[in-house]
């Protein structure tokens, strides 16, 4: 599985890094703008992301503006959309449910429950 | 002062109709005598300036047209008598005619003029018995002059008697607005000829005008409102116009710059040449508002700043949080000791209870800035979904809504019932005996036209809380279970449900006993309508 963390705490992004290394190959994004970048070239390189984990609250670019153009850039193409879990610290529900209108697939809250997280990769087919 | 208030314009009218009467049947019948060569001299003219006379006072809307008629009466009455005792040496007979006209309301009950006229008309009288006259005219004569002093002395008495009337109502009335907080004012109008607002005429004031304007009454009783107030900063001639042609009362708030005083402002109709105008200082009252208000401001605001920095402490907490929790939970057993296991064990429970704190402070943030709305709601209808919602093949909840639970919809705070009614079915679901839980709801009335409210009872069977226990209930943090306490999704703590329950207007009740079980009373207001 490609799998894209998209993360601007340092031990967060080393916690999910290693904790979804065992599933597949992780690319690290800083901020919102890093991670369409890569989102980017791959899609042009026809190899989508399976799995996105999306921080709302990011520098430069937050994780629902990035959710957003992510979807438009896949819409584009023809690859195939890759599934986005967010991840916050925040118990907000209006970005919750503009995120889940975006078209994100699921939530974390931090921190992360190892086991419900499995669950949710579970459900999205994602792991056995 | 007396004679300023009083006008009673219809009287007046149904005096001069009367003089208007008389002098025309006196007229036809020295017409129908001939013979009396001066009618159509000087008779002629005074007769057709008091008939003129007359009739404005009749017909006209203001006493100004009555007053110039009767200067004018007079002078012509004062020539064309100086002008027959200088040329004919006859009787002041005009001066007679000229005192039908004085003879309105001003002075019919005026005792000097009243005695005059009776000396005059005896005098008469007592001439016209002994005169050399002619039969008839001698008959006319005697007649008029009883029938005059009679009809005025009626009507004197009348006018006395509505005058002493008035006066006793109007000095009660006086005494209660002289005495009044509020500042009262009574204005004459005046109009031109198109009945236009031009002026209006101070007539009186009370103790409270004095003390708001700071002006003493007797500098400017008497004068006009232009003149006593040259500085005044309200429009107030379109406002007094405006209730003048509107016939009704006019109210306005405004800050006087001049008395630097909030005033609450009302111009009155009195009739169509009066208004009266009454001011209250309301400036205590919206400086008292407005420092409530700034209190409040002050307080959302720190009540804004509070939530918002439990907010960041929450968010801020949560990252390096979930960097540890996260590490730990990563960590296979295999890697670690035996020794080592319950030491990681214990920190990641520690974790839990430090995540679940930070989840009970979100939802406590939440329920600070919760909006309460009241919604039309069936409460059996709720209160049964909620039961079939955590309803199980181990639980035997039984709901005993009494007669009085309303059977029709009622206003009620849905979300908080919901909420707080299934958080404490599921804690008297998890202590019970059996899974026996009970449920009371009944709906009472307090007073007509005043709220009510519904309270739902929900009692379990199990081994009850101690006393020590059950004066910390409603602490937050007292709780000794904190992984237990919170679990994801909509839960809510016992002290989150008070709380809601308390800033909706209800409360949260709990009675137990050891060994018997507990009961919860759920208290939330509804409305009829």
């Amino acid at each position: 599985m490609k799998i894209l963390i998209a993360e601007d705490d340092l031990t967060s992004r080393l916690f999910m890094k290693k904790y979804l290394s065992k599933y597949g190959t992780c690319d690290i994004a800083m901020n919102g703008m890093e991670a369409i970048d890569l989102v980017m070239n791959a899609v042009e390189s026809k190899e989508n992301y399976d799995l996105i984990c999306l921080d709302i609250m990011m520098p430069k670019v937050d994780g629902l503006k990035a959710l957003k153009v992510i979807r438009e850039i896949e819409g584009k193409s023809s690859v195939t959309p890759s599934k986005i879990i967010m991840t916050t610290a925040l118990n907000d529900k209006n970005s919750i449910n503009e995120a889940y209108d975006y078209g994100c697939e699921a939530y974390a809250w931090k921190p992360i429950d190892v086991d419900k997280f499995n669950e949710v990769l579970r459900k999205l087919k994602l792991i056995d | 002062m007396k004679e300023k208030y009083l006008r009673q314009p219809n009287i007046q009218r149904i005096i001069d109709g009367i003089f208007l009467f008389m002098f025309i049947v006196f007229i036809i019948f020295v017409r129908i005598e001939k013979g009396m060569p001066y009618l159509f001299g000087y008779d002629a003219l005074i007769a057709s300036v008091l008939v003129l006379n007359h009739l404005a006072a009749i017909f006209s809307k203001s006493d100004e047209g009555s007053d110039v008629g009767m200067k004018v009466l007079l002078f012509v009455v004062i020539v064309t008598t100086g002008i027959d005792l200088i040329k004919y040496h006859t009787a002041p007979f005009f001066i007679h005619i000229y005192l039908y006209a004085l003879f309105s309301v001003k002075y019919i009950t005026n005792r000097k003029l009243s005695l005059f006229h009776w000396i005059y008309c005896t005098l008469v009288i007592g001439i016209a018995i002994f005169a050399n006259m002619d039969g008839l005219y001698k008959i006319y004569y005697i007649f008029h002059f009883v029938i005059l002093r009679v009809g005025l002395t009626v009507v004197g008495l009348y006018v006395k008697q509505v005058e002493n009337e008035l006066y006793s109502r109007y000095l009660e009335q006086f005494m209660l607005i002289e005495n009044a907080g509020e500042s009262f004012s009574i204005y004459r109008l005046i109009k031109d000829k198109d009945d236009k607002i031009l002026d209006a005429e101070i007539l009186n004031v009370n103790k409270a005008f004095e003390k708001l304007s700071g002006i003493k009454k007797e500098t400017i009783i008497g004068k006009r409102v232009a003149e006593a107030f040259s500085y005044a900063e309200l429009p107030w001639l379109d406002l007094v116009s405006k209730v003048y042609n509107s016939k009704k009362s006019f109210n306005e708030m405004r800050f006087i710059t001049t008395v630097q005083k909030y005033i609450d402002l009302n111009i009155y109709y009195i009739d169509q040449n009066h208004i009266a105008l009454l001011m209250n200082d309301v400036t205590d009252g919206i400086e008292k508002e407005r420092k409530m208000k700034t209190i409040l401001d002050r307080f959302e605001k720190a009540n804004e700043l509070k939530s918002q920095f439990l907010k960041d402490v929450n968010h801020r907490l949560r990252n390096p949080l979930n960097g540890m929790m996260g590490m730990m939970q990563l960590v296979t057993y295999d890697e670690v000791g035996e020794d080592n296991r319950e030491l990681l064990n214990s920190a990641l429970l520690e974790m839990r209870h430090v995540r679940n704190i930070l989840n009970q402070i979100t939802k406590y943030v939440e329920i600070q800035g919760m909006d309460f709305d009241f919604t039309k709601e069936d409460c059996r209808e709720i209160i049964g979904k909620v039961v079939a919602s955590v309803e199980s093949n181990e639980t035997n909840i039984v709901i005993k809504t009494s007669s009085e639970c309303p059977e029709k919809p009622v206003f009620i705070e849905k979300n908080v019932l919901i909420l707080t009614f299934k958080e404490v079915l599921l804690n008297a679901i998890k202590y019970t005996k059996d899974g026996m839980v009970d449920i009371y709801a009944k709906f009472y009335y307090s007073e007509p036209d005043a709220s009510n409210y519904i309270r739902v009872d929900v009692v379990d069977y199990g081994v009850g809380i101690e006393e020590e226990a059950l004066k910390y209930i409603f602490n937050e943090f007292y709780h000794h279970d904190f992984v237990n306490v919170y679990r994801d999704g909509d839960r809510i703590t016992i002290p989150m449900c008070k709380q809601m329950l308390v800033n909706s207007g209800g409360d949260l009740l709990v009675e137990s006993n050891i060994g018997q079980g507990t009961k919860v009373s759920i208290i939330l207001p509804v409305y009829k309508d």
